[in-house]
C-alpha cells in the first residue's frame, strides 16, 4: 500500500491520446504503451504532480467506486506504471 | 560507446579512433551530387571505386552534374584500403547491430562494414567499396532523420503495389517482410525492406527508399504510389486478417520508423512524428495479417 501523502509525478514523454486511449513512447526503453481506461484517467490527471490521497478521492468519484477497492487497485495500477518508468512515487 | 554486444571490441575501438581522427572538411578527388529523394546529397570520395558502387546502386536521374545551389548535406567517404585495412580485418565482428555514441555536436557510429562521423549535415565514413552494404548502412545510420525533416518518414517495411496501391507490410526483423515479397510474383515490390511513406496534397504516397534491401530494379526507385493499407505481419500455417483499433495500429507505426531515436531527437521532430502517425492511423486501416506460403493471403490485400 502506498502512503496518502506520497507524491505522484507524470515522467515527461511524448505521448498521444487516440479514441480515449493513451499511448505512450518511452525512449529510455524503445517502447511503446497503451494504457487501459484507469491508467489512462491517471495519465491526465497526472499533468500536474498529485499526492495518492488526492488521486484516490478523484479515482472514486470518476469511476463511482468502493474506496477499499479503489485505493488497492491504484496503488497496483501506480506501482505498475512506474515499474515501466511511466511515473514516479515520491514517498 | 557500450560494445558488450560486439564480438570485437578492440576492432570496434580501432574503427571509433579511425573515424574521429578524419578531417570532416575535406576535398577528395571524386566528386559526385545526388539528389536523394529531396535531399541534395554532395559526396566526395577518396576513390573512384566507391563512386562507382554508389551509380551502380541508385537511378541515374538522381546523379547530377553540378551542384545546384548549396549541398544540404555533405558525405566524404573514405577506403579502408586508404588504410591499409583488409577486408578481412575490418569485417571480423558476428554483432550486425550498429552503435551510436552522442555528444553535443557530434555523433559516432560504428557496426561492421562502416565507421562514421556526423556534425551537422557533415557526414564522413570509412567503407569496403567491395559490398554496397557498407555504403547502404551509412544511409540507414542518418538519412531516416534527414528525410525526416522534409516529412518523408522511411519505414521498416516492405511495400507491394496491388491495383495501384501501395501496400505497407510491417514487423519485426523475422517477421516476413522479405519473404512476402518473395511471394509477390507479378506484382511491383517497392522495396522489402525500407520504404518511404510521405504527404502530397491530401494524400499520403510510398515509394522505395534505396537505404538498402532488395528492389527490382532502380527505376521503380523514381516511382510513388498512392498507399492502401498497412499490414503487421505474423508468419503463419494459415491466412486470416484481423483489423486493429487505433490505439494498437499508432503503436505499430511509431515502431516502424526506422532510425529515429526518441529522446535523442528534438521536440519538433517528436511532435512531427506522432503527428503524421495521428493522421496516417486515422485515415488508413491497419490489420494484423497471418500469412502462409500458399499466397493465398493476397486476396486480404486489397
Amino acid at each position: 500500500m502506498l502512503n496518502s501523502n506520497a507524491k505522484i509525478v507524470r515522467k515527461k514523454l511524448p505521448w498521444q491520446e487516440l479514441d480515449e486511449k493513451i499511448v505512450i513512447l518511452s525512449p529510455e526503453t524503445r517502447m511503446s504503451h497503451e494504457l487501459n481506461e484507469t491508467a489512462s484517467w491517471i495519465w491526465k490527471e497526472l499533468e500536474h504532480e498529485k499526492s495518492f490521497k488526492t488521486l484516490l478521492e478523484g479515482l472514486i468519484e470518476y469511476f463511482d467506486v468502493d474506496d477499499t477497492i479503489a485505493s488497492s487497485d491504484l496503488a497496483e495500477v501506480l506501482i505498475a506504471m512506474k515499474d515501466i518508468a511511466l511515473i514516479e512515487i515520491n514517498d | 560507446m557500450d560494445f558488450t554486444s560486439y564480438s570485437n571490441p578492440s576492432l570496434s575501438q580501432k574503427k571509433i579512433d579511425l573515424v574521429e581522427n578524419v578531417p570532416l572538411e575535406c576535398s577528395l578527388n571524386y566528386k559526385i551530387h545526388l539528389n536523394y529523394h529531396g535531399i541534395l546529397v554532395s559526396i566526395n570520395a577518396s576513390r573512384e571505386a566507391i563512386l562507382k558502387l554508389i551509380l551502380s546502386l541508385v537511378p541515374t536521374s538522381w546523379v547530377k552534374n553540378e551542384s545546384s545551389g548549396e549541398s544540404k548535406l555533405k558525405l566524404s567517404l573514405y577506403s579502408i584500403r586508404d588504410f591499409n585495412i583488409s577486408n578481412l580485418e575490418w569485417e571480423n565482428e558476428t554483432s550486425s547491430e550498429c552503435l551510436i555514441s552522442s555528444t553535443s555536436n557530434q555523433e559516432i557510429a560504428i557496426q561492421r562494414d562502416f565507421a562514421g562521423k556526423m556534425v551537422g549535415d557533415n557526414v564522413v565514413a570509412i567503407i569496403n567499396e567491395d559490398i554496397a552494404d557498407g555504403f547502404f548502412n551509412i544511409l540507414r545510420w542518418f538519412m531516416p532523420r534527414k528525410l525526416l525533416q522534409i516529412k518523408n518518414t522511411v519505414l521498416h517495411s516492405s511495400c507491394v503495389v496491388v491495383d495501384q496501391k501501395a501496400h505497407f507490410f510491417l514487423g519485426h526483423s523475422g517477421y516476413g517482410k522479405s519473404t512476402l515479397t518473395t511471394l509477390a510474383d507479378e506484382k511491383l515490390v517497392l522495396g522489402d525492406d525500407m520504404n518511404i511513406l510521405f504527404q502530397m496534397g491530401e494524400d499520403y504516397y510510398a515509394k522505395g527508399a534505396a537505404l538498402g534491401g532488395l528492389y527490382n530494379n532502380k527505376s521503380i526507385l523514381d516511382q510513388s504510389y498512392p498507399v492502401g493499407a498497412f499490414y503487421w505481419l505474423f508468419k503463419s500455417s494459415e491466412n486470416k486478417i484481423e483489423k486493429m483499433e487505433l490505439a494498437e495500429s499508432y503503436r505499430k507505426l511509431i515502431s516502424s520508423c526506422a532510425n529515429i531515436f526518441w529522446g535523442e531527437s528534438d521536440s519538433q521532430t517528436e511532435g512531427e512524428m506522432m503527428k503524421l502517425a495521428t493522421n496516417v492511423t486515422r485515415r488508413y486501416s491497419f490489420y494484423n495479417l497471418y500469412f502462409s506460403l500458399d499466397k493465398g493471403f493476397w486476396k486480404y490485400v486489397k
